[in-house]
């Protein structure tokens, strides 16, 4: 199995915050990532997000024009995540506004 | 398999790579970019992957493939960046002992490609520019 990645985007996520309130970094890409303006969203602890639901309700509150969108996925280690799946700031998570590769 | 993102996508690579003595038929499949989307000129394209989860999706969908069909090989390379109208800008391929695997296999490939990998498209126009599938 051959698996080579050329292209190098800035969006990993490099470092582990240590601190018991940890901040949740989303990674945004396509339209979600102009709607904020910035590549990665630092998430502060106290807004309570705990499930992929409950963050799509933050974004959809913070940034209205995510709602407009067809549709919104998140993943979670780079696996696509259900509306009632626990996330955690340890994780990558990622934005998946709709496709449109090919 | 070859699973790759690139800046420019080389056809003769995909070809050498596919083509095997224990194939009878090497199928290639390429997108390009088309210089107009619903009678508007496109001046250019944009696109953008998450480059570890598309890498992965797309080695997913080969793997598909080739439980479905018999292939000898399978390649999946999907270019990223600003693209020129005319200039391919993904392949998928595969090789298999008979056409009608290979027919069908590059069939799935691409739509598959399609609905999973996190890849996104920009087209830009003259006046402005559109996240293709963005909204409904």
């Amino acid at each position: 199995m051959l698996l080579i990645r050329i292209s190098l985007t800035d969006n990993r996520q490099q470092t582990t915050d240590n601190r018991q309130q940890t901040t949740m970094k989303i990674l945004l890409f396509g339209i979600t990532r102009e709607i904020v303006g910035q590549s990665k969203l630092n998430i502060p602890a106290n807004a309570g997000i705990d499930t992929v639901r409950s963050l799509k309700n933050w974004l959809g509150k913070q940034y209205p024009a995510m709602q407009t969108l067809s549709s919104l996925a998140v993943t979670v280690d780079s696996e696509y995540a259900e509306d009632e799946d626990a996330i955690h700031a340890e994780q990558e998570i990622a934005l998946i506004p709709p496709v449109s590769g090919g | 398999m070859l699973i790759k993102l690139v800046d420019h996508i080389d056809l003769n690579e995909a070809y050498a790579y596919l083509n095997s003595p224990d194939a009878g038929a090497v199928n290639l499949f390429v997108g390009t970019v088309r210089n107009q989307t619903k009678g508007k000129e496109v001046v250019h394209l944009d696109f953008e992957a998450y480059d570890a989860m598309a890498l992965k999706q797309m080695e997913q969908v080969a793997n598909q493939a080739m439980q479905k069909w018999p292939l000898v090989k399978v390649a999946v390379i999907h270019a990223v960046g600003a693209k020129e109208p005319g200039t391919p800008v993904v392949v998928v391929g595969v090789s298999s002992a008979h056409r009608d695997a290979s027919f069908e296999a590059c069939r799935f490939l691409i739509d598959e490609l399609k609905k999973t990998v996190p890849i996104w498209k920009k087209e830009y126009f003259e006046d402005n520019s559109v996240w293709v599938n963005a909204h409904p």
